[in-house]
C-alpha cells in the first residue's frame, strides 16, 4: 500500500501519513475532519484520508485556505484525499 | 484507477433550491384546498378536472419543487459538474409555480385562457431546468451509478412534459388526436417510473449511505437495477410509437402498462426492499426521527405494485385513485419529506459555516433542526396519508376535507421547519 501511495501521489517513502479512514463518518463530519486537521498543516506535514466517494463540496475550501490537495479514485469508487500546504 | 482533476466551480447560491423548496407548502396547501372545496369528489375516479387537479399540485407542486431544488445542489455536489447559467433557475421557479397556478385553476373551473397561459409558463420552466441541467449532467466527470440515474430523471422529465403539455391543450380548447389512454399510461410511467423513481432511487444510493452509513447495493445490483428502469421506460414508448395492441384485455394502454412492469419492479419492489434491508444493517443505529420518512415512504413503495394491479384489473375506481394518492403522497413525498429534513440543514451548514470550521467554533449540522420538529412533521404526514387511504374508502366528504386539513398542517409544519433552518445564523 506505501509503495502504491507513494507512487500515486510522488510522495518519498519515509514520508507516507497514515490513511485516515473517514468512510465510516456521517456527512458532513469527514469534511469537518479534514478543515480541522488541514488547519493545523505545517509546512512540511500531510494529511492523507480515505472518504465514499469525491468530496466535491470540500475543495474550494481548501483551495481558500491554501491547502493543495490530490485525488486518487480506487476501483470500489472510495477515494484517497492528500493535502499539503502550498509551498 | 486514476488520479482525477476537478473543476472547482462552487455549488449554486443556496437561494436557489431553498427557492424551490421553500415552494413545496404552497403545493400542499393547493391540495388541500382542492380537498376542501370538492371534499370527495376529488377522490371519485382519476379521470374527473378535480382529480387531476389533486394530482397535479402533488406531482408538480410538491414533487417536482422539491427534486428540481434538489437536482440543482446535486448535480454539482455528486457529478462534479456545475449547472450552466444557473441565474436561470429563478426564471424556472416563478414560471412553474404560475404555470401550476393557472393548471390549476382551469382544472377547477377556471377560463381556458389559464391552461394556455399555464402551458407556456410550463414550456418556459421546464426547458429553463432540463437544457442547463442535462448540458450539466452529460459533461459531468463523475459518471457512476448516481448520475446515470439523474440523467434518466432529467430525460424522463423532458419527454414527459411534452407529452403533458400537448395533452393539456385539450382543456385550452385543443384537440388531441392519438388515443389519450395511452398516452396517458405512457405519461405516467414515465413521469412516476422515469422522473420520480428514478431520481429517488439515484439520489437514495448517494444519500443513505452518506448519511446514515448504512451498506451500499453495489455496482452491480445499481446497474441491473438501472437497467431494469430503462426497459420499462422504453418499452412502453415503444407501444405507443407503434401502436402494437388489440382490443379487448391487452389495448394498447393496457400493454403499454404491462411494459412498464421491468421499471415497476426496480422501483417499487427492488429499491425499497434493497434500501429497507441496508437502512436495518447500518453501522451506527442512532435515533433519526428523518429515517422514519424513509421507512414509511420505502413500505408504501412496496405496496404500490399490488395496488396498481388491483387498478389494472378491478373495475372500481377507488383503486386507482388509492393507488395514486399512496404513490404521490404515501411513497414520494414521505420520502422527499425526510430528504429535506437531512439536505437542508446539510446546505445551511455548507453554506455558512464550513468556511469556519477550524478557524472558530461553528455549530453542528445536527444542532440546525431538532429531533422533536422532525417527529411531528413525520406524525402530520403519515395522518395525511393515512386519513386520505380512510377517506379514498368511504368517499365521504368530511373525511377528505379532514385529510384536507391535515395537510395544511403539514404544510405550514413544512414551511416552519424551512423558515427554522434557512434563518439560522
Amino acid at each position: 500500500m506505501d509503495k502504491l501511495i507513494s507512487d500515486v501521489f510522488s510522495l518519498p517513502g519515509k514520508n507516507i501519513p497514515e490513511i485516515i479512514d473517514l468512510c465510516n463518518l456521517e456527512a458532513p463530519e469527514p469534511m469537518e475532519k479534514i478543515l480541522l486537521a488541514g488547519a493545523v498543516l505545517g509546512p512540511d506535514d500531510a494529511y492523507l484520508a480515505r472518504l465514499p466517494h469525491i468530496p466535491y463540496p470540500l475543495l474550494p475550501h481548501l483551495e481558500t485556505r491554501g491547502l493543495a490537495w490530490q485525488l486518487h479514485e480506487e476501483k470500489d469508487g472510495s477515494v484517497l484525499i492528500l493535502i499539503r500546504r502550498r509551498s | 484507477m486514476k488520479t482525477v482533476g476537478l473543476s472547482l466551480d462552487q455549488a449554486p447560491p443556496l437561494s436557489i433550491p431553498a427557492s424551490f423548496f421553500l415552494t413545496i407548502p404552497i403545493g400542499m396547501l393547493m391540495a388541500a384546498y382542492i380537498l376542501l372545496k370538492t371534499g370527495s369528489a376529488a377522490l371519485i375516479s382519476p379521470w374527473m378536472p378535480h382529480a387531476l387537479a389533486l394530482t397535479h399540485a402533488g406531482s408538480l407542486g410538491v414533487l417536482g419543487m422539491g427534486m428540481i431544488g434538489a437536482l440543482y445542489q446535486m448535480t454539482p455536489v455528486v457529478a462534479g459538474s456545475p449547472v450552466p447559467f444557473t441565474r436561470l433557475a429563478h426564471i424556472a421557479h416563478i414560471s412553474l409555480v404560475a404555470g401550476l397556478l393557472g393548471f390549476i385553476w382551469r382544472l377547477m373551473g377556471g377560463p381556458m385562457s389559464m391552461m394556455s397561459a399555464s402551458i407556456v409558463c410550463f414550456s418556459i420552466a421546464i426547458s429553463a431546468v432540463v437544457l442547463p441541467l442535462g448540458w450539466a449532467l452529460i459533461h459531468a466527470p463523475t459518471t457512476n451509478e448516481t448520475v446515470q440515474g439523474m440523467r434518466v430523471a432529467v430525460a424522463s422529465l423532458a419527454v414527459i412534459t411534452v407529452i403533458g403539455l400537448v395533452m393539456a391543450s385539450g382543456f385550452a380548447g385543443g384537440v388531441f388526436s392519438a388515443n389519450r389512454m395511452l398516452w396517458v399510461q405512457v405519461h405516467l410511467t414515465l413521469a412516476l417510473l422515469g422522473w420520480v423513481g428514478g431520481l429517488i432511487m439515484a439520489v437514495s444510493w448517494q444519500v443513505i449511505p452518506t448519511f446514515y452509513l448504512t451498506p451500499d447495493d453495489g455496482k452491480t445490483t445499481k446497474r441491473w437495477l438501472l437497467a431494469l428502469l430503462l426497459t420499462g421506460l422504453v418499452l412502453p414508448l415503444l407501444v405507443a410509437i407503434t401502436g402494437v395492441g388489440i382490443s379487448g384485455f391487452l389495448s394498447p394502454s393496457r400493454l403499454a402498462a404491462i411494459a412498464a412492469l421491468p421499471a415497476a419492479i426496480a422501483i417499487w419492489l427492488l429499491h425499497p426492499a434493497l434500501t429497507l434491508r441496508n437502512i436495518s444493517n447500518r453501522q451506527r443505529k442512532r435515533s433519526d426521527a428523518s429515517l422514519f420518512f424513509w421507512q414509511a415512504g420505502l413500505v408504501s413503495g412496496l405496496l404500490i405494485i399490488p395496488i396498481a394491479m388491483a387498478a389494472l384489473l378491478l373495475p372500481d375506481p377507488r383503486w386507482q385513485v388509492l393507488f395514486g394518492w399512496l404513490l404521490i403522497w404515501g411513497w414520494a413525498a414521505t420520502i422527499m419529506h425526510g430528504m429535506l429534513t437531512r439536505i437542508v440543514p446539510f446546505l445551511v451548514w455548507f453554506h455558512r459555516y464550513s468556511a469556519r470550521v477550524g478557524l472558530e467554533i461553528v455549530p453542528s449540522m445536527r444542532s440546525l433542526l431538532t429531533q422533536q420538529r422532525i417527529k411531528i412533521g413525520f406524525i402530520l404526514h403519515l395522518s395525511s396519508v393515512l386519513l386520505g387511504v380512510i377517506a379514498i374508502y368511504f368517499q365521504t366528504d368530511w373525511l377528505a376535507q379532514l385529510t384536507g386539513l391535515i395537510l395544511v398542517a403539514t404544510a405550514f409544519s413544512i414551511m416552519s421547519m424551512l423558515i427554522h433552518v434557512l434563518r439560522s445564523q
